[in-house]
């Protein structure tokens, strides 16, 4: 390998020119594969050591009876099975649908927000991961959801008297509506960037040939996108596979199991945690995912799309004619009302309530519970550790992601490698992962269990993929030459790194850092799992109040939470701004 | 700045193929290159796209990792093929101004073109003084404190030469920079280039498509095709005299006249079109020993150096280089007309002075004349 890290691009060794001059240039990039390693390592050895522990639990020959009598025999864990492959893929798509026409009437129509509308569909993400399902539960439950109260007050007035409902979010329509609700950000995140990049020529063709706005949408610009609609797709699985809190919400009100809620149920509602039957019962994920990933990647080589320009295309919004640049907006603004305001509204409403019932309460107050919220001790540590643990996992994560990213156009011949290795942790079940984790690091010689530091590892695994796909899109912007230029300049890797790769992709940076704070602040996934009684953060707190404490505590803590990852992210911005405003 | 002097690019054998193991020569990109650049001569690349001297410029700047072959800088070898010596382009005493200019976009002027002092690890005290200095020397004095987008293409220009010229590098290489600016500024520019160059003293290298720039600027001039240097000669020469068939074909505006050979003798061979008038011209590039019957040749000839007259005016037979022929189209050039004429079996282009037009109309029958030394006949296989 050191022949590799001279200066030599393909292994040849330099010796023209005095030694010692590409010094800097060795050690970065010995540091870039130093860190691409350990990254790798990490995973590897985790996910091995896992699939150790099984082999010894059952024995080689006892997994294939294990998954023949225990999973495949078993009637509840094919229902669990059958519910997961009915709710996720229809999510999937429903999100990646909506988010398709949102980015669409954003980015390319007249109905446009500019950058508002960029950031609109991404605020959800501000809440913790359980405060948006929780928000409809108080919405919508039969009895008491505040939405159902109101319609019948109102029904009543016109003589109309309903027991309950009409809404029911305890059912597969509120499973899937809230999955899709979830998912539609993360799926947003790659259309909006897609559609953003998307040549005008395209579309300009369609309409000089006649077409409409929405026969060009559906015969030209999604065609067009299909790689990036199939990232999406990609990137919803993954992350609706996994997901917790909307089926730890619903589901179990619903009575509709899904595989993570079984994962988690299966290592932590045990008194003997069950890992081996968790880590056979997770790898079936693999199946779906490692499918849409070669499909993925089939559609991305095919050659059948049109080139992406990279030329901004602001200038030429379509125009939608009519009143379809009133009926985008209200969609548009339909998605934020019911993905932001009217679940936080329920949550402030509930924060503020004694008791949550199917009487609306007269009086109100939320002040005292906010209070309640800040001096508990517990709650109060979690939200401490949820913004340490988040700052300090986003900053490592966007830092090792941005380093590896650029490890690609360093060692070309293995960028693919490296980018592969830095997806791989989404290939595998995050909750799988943390049981890696747990089982890796936990005991000896480690002993991090009940630790921050376990967080912080599982935090950086399981959001790598995410920052890497936002650093390498960032990076693979900037032109060729540029880099170029500061290597005819005289300036090793390093140097180059710093002072032009860094400056060029600091929007992007800023941006995968806010997401993956964002994230990891309110992660209530590996989260279930690595933390505890003794290190405790706002995800595990939050399911935990939601499962043995009262509403409005759990509403109190999740507007508290809310609030301070909205002044993080202000903060952060202000120091951005400035920043750029000094300059 | 003539071309003698010593050697400061000494390429040989220079190959490079981007097809991993491609052996082919078809595959390679560079096939044997074998150059010599003089200290302080403005030396020219110049050939249609895919011809390889973009490639050609990368590899001795070390952003392009030849296949086989050597270059050696002062003598020095920064390539060797056989050796496995690559020497990163950072390490080369070389600069390189991009097509693009690749000036940093968040980086003043005076920062981009302090960066490459900070790189060489000049002092700080001494930094500003020489930014001052060279940013002034090419004009853009007091632009230093603005970014490369609040400045117009011809700035930014000047701004990328600052930035290539300020470590005192002694080689620059140039990347087709001026097909981004007006032509009236490219003008400018390319005067201000070479009024640089002398004053400076570097050994300039310079990619272009465009045969105006590249007779303007250059002290020797080497036309690539196909992966190969076809011909290195100072303009004047290779203008005239064209030694191979794809200079012939890519310099200048010529017709190009395809013919059988009858027979060669001395310096002028005669053959026969398609159509069977007769051609008569001078060979070039090669002898006539080695000119056979019946082989393929093509003439070239300046379209000025094409005349029409009424038909018979210089016989309407077989006298060579007498082509009857009829009237095409005809348009106004402002030096010239510009007439098309369908003769010796093709069309052919006739430049008219004004005052030699005669208001030709369309499908009037005429004979084009061409004087036989004006006519340079070159074979496909020319060396």
């Amino acid at each position: 390998m050191s022949a590799a890290l001279g200066t030599g691009t393909n292994g040849e060794t330099s010796s023209a020119l005095p030694p010692g001059l590409g010094r800097r240039s060795v050690v970065f990039r010995v540091v870039v594969l130093v860190l691409s390693l350990a990254v790798g390592a990490l995973l590897l050895v985790a996910i091995v050591r896992l699939a150790w522990g099984t082999v010894e639990q059952y024995g080689i020959a006892g997994i294939p009876r294990y998954y023949i009598d225990h999973i495949f025999g078993n009637p509840a864990i094919m229902r669990t099975l059958l519910n997961t492959v009915i709710v996720v893929p229809v999510s999937c798509v429903i999100a990646t649908f909506a988010a398709t026409i949102l980015a669409w009437l954003n980015e390319r129509t007249e109905a446009s927000l500019g950058g508002i509308g960029r950031v609109l569909p991404l605020v959800p993400f501000l809440m913790p991961a359980l405060s948006l399902p929780l928000g409809w539960v108080f919405l919508a439950s039969p009895q008491a959801g505040i939405l159902n109260v109101l319609i019948r007050n109102a029904l009543a007035l016109v003589g109309v008297h309903l027991e309950s409902g009409p809404f029911d979010i305890f059912s597969w329509p509120g499973l899937i509506f809230l999955y899709s609700l979830v998912l539609c950000g993360f799926s947003y995140m790659v259309m909006n960037g897609a559609m953003r990049n998307l040549n005008d020529g395209l579309e300009e063709a369609a309409k000089m040939a006649g077409a409409g706005p929405l026969k060009i949408l559906f015969r030209i610009v999604i065609p067009a996108l299909r790689p990036a609609l199939f990232s999406a797709l990609f990137m919803s699985l993954i992350v609706g596979l996994v997901m917790v809190a909307v089926p730890e919400a619903i589901g179990t009100g619903a009575n509709i199991q899904v595989l993570s809620v079984l994962l988690v149920n299966l290592v932590t509602a045990q008194s003997v945690p069950s890992y081996g039957s968790a880590f056979l019962i997770g790898s079936l994920l693999l199946i779906p995912i490692v499918v849409l990933w070669l499909v993925q990647r089939r559609i991305a080589s095919g050659g059948r799309v049109a080139l992406i320009g990279g030329r901004s295309s602001n200038s030429t919004h379509l125009r939608l004619g009519g009143r379809s640049k009133v009926i985008g907006r209200i969609v548009f603004f339909a998605y934020v009302a019911v993905g932001v305001v009217l679940p936080l509204a329920s949550l402030i409403y509930v924060a503020g309530v004694d008791v949550w019932s199917s009487q609306l309460s007269g009086g109100w107050s939320i002040l005292a519970p906010l209070q309640a919220t800040l001096s508990n001790g517990q709650t109060g540590t979690a939200i401490f550790w949820s913004v340490v643990l988040g700052l300090g996992a986003a900053v490592t994560v966007v830092v090792i992601a941005h380093v590896v990213s650029y490890g690609q156009r360093l060692f070309p011949r293995f960028g693919g490698a490296i980018d592969a290795l830095m997806k791989s942790p989404s290939m595998v079940a995050q909750i799988l992962l943390a049981i890696a984790l747990l089982v890796t690091f936990g005991g000896t010689p480690f002993y991090l269990s009940g630790t921050a530091w376990i967080l912080f590892l599982g935090y950086i695994v399981v959001f790598l993929p995410f920052a890497s796909i936002m650093t390498t899109a960032g990076q693979q912007v900037i032109g060729k030459d540029l880099i170029e230029a500061a290597r005819m300049a005289g300036a090793g890797d390093g140097r180059t790194f710093v002072r032009i790769v860094t400056p060029l992709t600091s929007a992007a940076l800023v941006g995968a850092f806010l997401l993956m704070y964002e994230l990891s602040s309110g992660e209530t996934n590996i989260s279930l799992i690595l933390a505890s009684p003794t290190r405790p953060v706002a995800g595990y707190v939050m399911l935990d109040l939601f499962n043995y404490g009262s509403y409005p505590q759990v509403a109190a803590f999740s507007i508290v939470v809310t609030a301070v990852n909205l002044l993080v992210v202000v903060v952060v911005f202000g120091v951005v701004a400035l920043r750029t405003r000094s300059r | 700045m003539s071309s003698e002097g010593r050697p400061v690019i000494t390429i040989r054998g220079l190959t490079k193929a981007y097809k991993k193991g491609a052996t082919a020569e078809a595959d390679l990109a560079l096939k044997g290159i074998d150059l010599d650049v003089m200290e302080g001569e403005f030396l020219i690349l110049l050939g249609p796209s895919g011809c390889g001297k973009t490639t050609l410029l990368r590899s001795i700047a070390g952003l392009e990792q030849p296949t086989g072959g050597t270059i050696a800088i002062d003598g020095q070898e920064v390539f060797n093929g056989a050796g496995r010596i690559h020497v990163d382009a950072e390490r080369r005493p070389i600069s390189m101004i991009f097509q693009s200019y690749a000036l940093w976009p968040h980086m003043t002027a005076a920062q981009n073109v302090a960066f490459p002092l900070q790189c060489a690890k000049v002092k700080r005290s001494e930094i500003k003084t020489r930014v001052d200095e060279i940013l002034n020397k090419v004009g853009i004095g007091h632009l230093g404190d603005r970014y490369p987008s609040q400045m117009s293409g011809g700035q930014q220009q000047r701004l990328a030469l600052a930035r290539a010229l300020v470590v005192g590098k002694r080689i620059v290489l140039f990347d087709e920079p001026l097909s981004n600016v007006d032509a009236q500024v490219r003008e400018q520019l390319r005067y201000e280039l070479v009024s640089m160059q002398r004053t400076l003293g570097f050994t300039a290298i310079y990619v272009t498509h465009d045969q105006t720039e590249a007779m303007e600027l250059a002290d020797r001039l080497a036309v690539m095709s196909l992966g190969r240097i076809s011909q290195l000669d100072e303009p004047q020469v290779m203008y005239d005299s064209p030694r191979d068939i794809h200079v012939a074909r890519f310099l200048g505006q010529s017709n190009e006249i395809r013919f059988t050979v009858d027979a060669a003798s001395g310096s002028t061979v005669t053959g026969q079109v398609a159509s069977g008038d007769v051609v008569s011209a001078r060979i070039a590039g090669e002898s006539a020993a080695s000119v056979r019957s019946g082989q393929t040749m093509s003439a070239f000839g300046r379209l000025a150096d094409f005349t029409i007259g009424a038909p018979g005016s210089k016989g309407t037979g077989p006298a060579a280089n007498d082509w009857p022929g009829t009237i095409v189209s005809e348009r106004f050039l402002g030096t010239h007309w510009e007439v098309l004429v369908n003769a010796a079996g093709q069309q052919l282009r006739c430049w008219l002075p004004p005052e030699g037009h005669m208001g030709y109309s369309k499908d009037t029958w005429v004979t084009v004349h061409v004087g036989m030394t004006a006519l340079k006949a070159l074979s496909e296989d020319t060396p």
